[in-house]
């Protein structure tokens, strides 16, 4: 049965028991390829959709969910929803977008990836691995050599006549290679996202995971104690991904963020900018509407080292600010609508890294981090990460540093930012899609030896 | 769930171009989250997934694929397409397929979806009230009610027919304490493969108390100087410190593809003479527990480690291959949408002699983890963190005061040799562990533990 058809069923079946309701379907059709000694070792190909209803009766909201549309699942769909709805706090309530509050819906479709072969797809990672391979004696092994393709398809139908629908397609490639050398191991990984195959460039992508895990050989701790820091693009995304939930208005409401009761204030250094932008031109993350239905909007959430306003969804909004800012976003359809941003990004500096390194006389260059759905708390600020990069010597990388943490509050370290570079890095999206440049603090405090 | 004619027909058409191994794995379940912030219930959702898995193995290349779908027509026309990307070679053929009788190694009492949504509300409430309660300076408290119930079937063209009810339920508190505008969370979420009756043996007043207790005890501590330093680490959940060290670098995922700290090290000495390590996926209503993996081979007790030598791999059906070893029931998946790898399901290491005063005695200075949060690792390396949620520091033989924000990090092969303590109070912590095949229920375990160095991440500017 299709969404059109399953979603008149359901709404049939939930007239007279729920007051008003809504329905969000989302399908996912993937590919995926793992390469491994020149060969294909893993091949996933996969079809699959599924359907989540939120409904408002008599009391609160209930939520229900299902993968299977037939007869069945949508009684179930309804009976669910209103045995859930019997318990749920009435002022959780949220608003349905009305069908005059939508926006156009768009279809980010790459028709590039969509006629691509699959050999050349298959051809196009072993050529990566085999590349990988050949670039250094030291590369080992590799550990993964994976392409995957989706396209997602998003709908949303309520009660109060809203329709709307979007589509995104999206590819990456990621490698990841064990270098060697003696007793010693280390390992780099890499990877790109796109829209066009033919912006992959292999020898960029095999090149930076090799550089990565053949100059961290040899990399040991350093001595505790507090450090002026570079933390890499790569790395800082992380920690910004990682605080993200901080700037939830619900969490905000709830006590579960440091930033509670701080609008308006200083937070971080006037190096620091912080923008959601949904409109991005090619960001992967971009869309008109949340998953509620209402319109996304681009806004700065930290202006100049000044926390300006929190991310919202429809019942968080409903307490304060009575807008939602279009951030109502679920994980799948088996999760409640929480917040999030689209593309975020920092903003970015005018100075090279390589200048900011030179200027160093003395401090650490930090690469990657670990340890990041642990040691970092967003509730209280404070974080706790294991971390890998080098020495800095009177403007000069020196040597490879590994099996050390780096510890703050993200107050802290927002307050301590003193250069942003111009070095954008995106990570890989997932819920959302985060941009950030390389930054430099004065002070990060090392556990070593 | 599927009848022998479609299957049979799935299997066949799977094997029409090469292949030397079909196997088809069908998952329906339901699952029910209740959330409590505040004493109010913010969140009830539930729902069901369903969908269906086909694989096909030739030599050691694999080939998946999942759908929502379950008519014969949709899940043939993916058998084909599924063989398509096969070479064409040699077509294989399926054996009559015979049902396998399992042994239930978590039989359940009541069904969770007999008992109305009000009486898994007033656990939340309770839970809530105790740990709110607990002192003033808790400021916020989450409780989480999550059931799960999933049928699995696999068949495959070895002749395998076989399915399992598993059953899981789980109470989780969060408590925040809140004081001079810090915050500090405590957390205990206690979870087994079972029924309603659960409720029998936990203590859903204890649960808050304990999550608000640890809150309390560290909006009270100062963050910990951090390096190097002699570690005890307490009893239960501190066995993640085993299974992020070790256990994931002994899934033969890793060790097969030559990626593995631990990789033909089968015999040697790895880790010190004090540690035997097991992973056991028979433990009657255990968290990890599984009656059939999630290939059909029935579970079992795996001795990984025993004083200090390795002596087994967790092996699946795809990476035994790659190794010429036999699958250790060791194959999971966190759903149909996941071709499964090998995993761990309750692993733990077994208990010792010694006293936690025995341990913490000769310590001038240290830390006494005795609680720890979650962590990672890097499999090739062996590089581990994970992070310690409640915390004192050692000194002069005693526990002393309460430290925050530290972090330990590590090799697994060095932190094995340096276990020089293990204690006889051995107990299980629940936790859920990401990993290929997507989030797992998976029990971690330990005695107390000491290890004679670990650097542990900290703060030097606040000393």
């Amino acid at each position: 049965m299709d969404f059109d058809a399953f979603s008149s069923l359901v709404f049939d079946h939930g007239k007279g028991r729920l007051d008003e309701m809504e329905l969000f379907y989302t399908s996912r059709r993937a590919l995926r390829i793992e390469v491994f000694n020149q060969k294909v070792d893993n091949y996933i190909v996969s079809d699959t959709a599924g359907v989540a209803l939120r409904a408002v009766g008599s009391l609160g909201m209930g939520q229900s969910f299902t993968e299977k549309m037939d007869e069945r699942s949508a009684e179930l769909l309804v009976e669910e929803a209103y045995q859930n709805g019997q318990f749920t706090d009435a002022d959780e309530r949220p608003n349905f977008a009305k069908a005059n509050e939508a926006r156009g819906s768009r279809h980010n479709i790459s028709e590039r990836l969509e006629n691509i072969q699959t050999n050349e797809k298959i051809q196009m990672m072993i050529n990566l691995e085999t590349e990988a391979l050949s670039l250094d004696s030291r590369v080992s092994k590799i550990q993964m050599c994976t392409y995957e393709d989706n396209l997602t398809e998003r709908k949303i139908r309520n009660s109060l006549g809203l329709s709307l629908e979007d589509s995104s397609s999206l590819g990456y490639v990621y490698i990841s290679v064990v270098a060697e050398q003696g007793d010693d191991v280390s390992t780099g990984s890499s990877f790109a996202v796109f829209r066009d195959p033919g912006e992959i460039d292999i020898s960029e992508i095999a090149m930076e995971a090799v550089e990565e895990a053949t100059s961290l050989l040899g990399a040991k701790p350093i001595s505790s104690g507090n450090y002026g820091a570079i933390i890499k693009n790569r790395a800082f995304v992380d920690i910004i991904e990682g605080f993200m939930p901080a700037f939830s208005g619900l969490n905000v409401q709830r006590g579960l963020s440091f930033l509670k009761g701080r609008i308006g204030e200083v937070i971080g250094s006037p190096k620091i900018t912080i923008i959601e932008d949904p409109f991005l031109q090619d960001g992967f993350a971009s869309c008109d509407f949340d998953d509620e239905g209402f319109r996304t909007t681009r806004k700065t959430i930290i202006h100049e080292g000044r926390l300006k306003e929190f991310l919202y969804d429809s019942r968080s909004s409903k307490k304060e600010v009575n807008k939602t800012s279009g951030n109502g976003f679920r994980d799948s359809i088996k999760s409640t609508v929480g917040t999030r941003p689209t593309n975020l990004l920092v903003e970015k500096g005018s100075r090279e890294l390589v200048e900011i390194i030179e200027e160093m006389d003395s401090g650490i260059l930090i690469t990657d981090l670990a340890g990041l759905h642990s040691g970092l708390d967003f509730v209280s600020g404070d974080f706790s990460l294991q971390a890998q990069g080098f020495t800095v010597e009177n403007g000069l990388i020196g040597e490879p540093v590994k099996g050390i943490t780096i510890s703050g509050n993200m107050i802290q370290l927002l307050a301590g930012i003193e250069e942003v570079a111009d070095d954008i890095f995106f990570g890989l999206p997932g819920n959302g899609c985060y941009g950030s440049p390389s930054i430099k603090i004065d002070s990060i405090s090392v556990s070593g030896y | 769930m599927l009848n022998r004619k479609i299957v049979e027909n799935v299997l066949e058409e799977a094997l029409s171009r090469g292949g030397d191994f079909a196997e088809i794995f069908l998952e329906d379940k339901m699952t029910s989250n209740i959330k409590l912030v505040q004493g109010e219930i913010k969140d009830s959702l539930s729902g069901r997934d369903f969908g269906v898995g086909i694989r096909i193995l030739d030599g050691t290349n694999s080939v998946y694929g999942f759908t929502n779908g379950s008519s014969e027509k949709e899940l043939v026309n993916l058998a084909k397409s599924l063989a398509l990307s096969m070479d064409g070679g040699s077509k294989a053929h399926s054996r009559m397929l015979g049902e396998a009788i399992i042994h239930d190694n978590s039989p359940v009492k009541t069904q969770l979806s007999t008992v109305g949504k009000g009486d898994k509300v007033d656990l939340l409430k309770r839970a809530y009230h105790s740990a709110k309660e607990f002192d003033q300076v808790i400021s916020q408290v989450t409780t989480a009610y999550m059931e799960e119930e999933q049928k699995v079937f696999i068949a495959n063209s070895d002749g395998l027919w076989t399915r399992d009810d598993r059953t899981r339920v789980r109470l989780a508190v969060s408590a925040t304490a809140g004081l001079n505008g810090e915050l500090q969370q405590g957390y205990f979420a206690p979870g087994a493969a079972m029924g309603f009756e659960f409720f029998d043996y936990v203590d859903v007043e204890k649960v808050g108390v304990e999550a608000a207790r640890i809150a309390k005890a560290m909006i009270h501590a100062k963050y910990i100087p951090g390096g190097k330093m002699p570690v005890v680490i307490e009893n239960g959940f501190g066995g993640v410190l085993f299974h992020e060290a070790c256990g994931h670098a002994l899934e033969a995922s890793f060790v097969s593809k030559g990626t593995s700290a631990f990789g033909g090290k089968i015999g040697q000495e790895v880790a010190s003479s004090f540690v035997t390590a097991i992973d056991d996926g028979t433990i009657a209503n255990g968290w990890g527990t599984t009656s059939i993996d999630d290939e059909g081979t029935p579970t079992r007790k795996n001795v990984l480690i025993q004083n200090g030598i390795l002596k087994s791999y967790l092996i699946d059906k795809l990476n035994g291959r790659r190794m010429g070893l036999e699958s250790t029931g060791s194959a999971r998946r966190q759903s149909y949408r996941y071709p499964p790898t090998s995993r761990m399901n309750n692993t733990y290491i077994a208990p010792g002699h010694m006293t936690l005063n025995d341990m913490i005695g000769p310590i001038e200075f240290g830390l006494y983890a005795k609680k720890l949060g979650g962590g990672s690792v890097n499999p090739a390396t062996g590089d581990f963190n994970f992070s310690v949620m409640e915390g004192y520091l050692i000194k002069n033989g005693e526990i002393a005061d309460p430290v925050r924000g530290a972090t330990l990090v590590g090799n697994g092969i060095e932190v094995l040799r340096l276990i020089d303590g293990v204690g006889s109070n051995l107990k299980m912590g629940q936790g859920m562990c990401g990993a290929a095949s997507g989030s797992i229920p998976v029990n971690v375990g330990q005695p107390a533990i000491r290890v004679s160095s670990i650097t542990v991440g900290g703060r030097r500017g606040n000393d």
